[in-house]
């Protein structure tokens, strides 16, 4: 779990959370260590958690599909993260920048159990 | 820290972020890793590794081909997980380069715990040569 430790949700509506993350987190410190970015695998982590919170009962993850990286995130950036239920075993993921939702940094689709 | 000896020399990751222990076999098309998950993974999620700690594995192995380029994890194209495993089994990861255009590379990988695939994984690599960024 890295809700908490790693990342904290500042703000929530309608399936979209926007989070903050911990600068001093270890996780920092080896990714990397002059030049500290949020890994990718990080967000989906992130991902399933949001996932349980917006469905309201813990969600695995089982595959993705057509995941893509934009852009790097910086700890000290806040982005919101969107997860919608597409079907009963599926759904869409999409990162974006706080200030701009525009500005889409990560998206993919997710198959759950 | 000496058993992430081989490793570090071939990646920018490092301790508690790093999903691979060694290196088992390495060419311009093709890597094999190891990975035996700690209990200070920091993705590990009640004793399991979750899909996410799954990708960094996959991604890091595919990194190791880079060499001394930096790579960066652009897209996932396709990830299956067909188990989830536990702390303390090992990994055994193997990245083969599939196609190549540019600096972009299209690497299939599969994660094996002994004789069981449990993870299949395609993905594309970019890479830049690591003095460009200096």
């Amino acid at each position: 779990m890295l809700q908490n430790s790693f990342y904290d949700i500042v703000h929530s509506d309608q399936g979209g959370y926007t989070i903050r993350f911990n600068a001093s987190h270890p996780i920092f410190s080896g990714h990397f260590p002059e030049r500290p970015i949020v890994p990718g695998a990080c967000i989906v982590q992130i991902a399933e958690e949001l996932a349980a919170l917006t469905y309201g009962y813990p969600i695995c993850f089982t595959a993705i599909r057509d995941l893509k990286f934009r852009q790097p995130i910086t700890p000290d950036q806040e982005v919101t993260i969107r997860v919608r239920k597409a079907t009963e075993s599926t759904c869409e993921v999409l990162c974006a920048d706080s200030k701009n939702e525009q500005q889409l940094i990560i998206s993919f689709k997710i198959y759950t159990i | 820290m000496s058993e992430h000896r081989d490793i570090l020399a071939y990646l920018p990751q490092r301790p508690p972020f790093l999903f691979i222990d060694t290196i088992e076999e390495l060419s311009e098309k093709n890597a094999r890793t190891r990975y035996t998950i700690s209990e200070n993974c920091p993705l590990l999620s009640d004793g399991i590794l979750p899909l996410a700690g799954l990708m960094e594995n996959a991604a890091q192995t595919c990194s190791v081909i880079a060499g001394n380029r930096i790579a960066y994890l652009g897209a996932i194209k396709q990830m299956e997980v067909k188990r989830f495993p536990r702390v303390e089994e090992t990994l055994c990861t193997e990245a083969v380069v599939r196609q190549q255009m540019l600096n972009i590379s299209l690497i299939e990988c599969t994660t094996r715990v002994q004789d069981e695939t449990i993870v299949t994984t395609t993905l594309k690599i970019a890479t830049m040569d690591n003095n460009a960024t200096k």
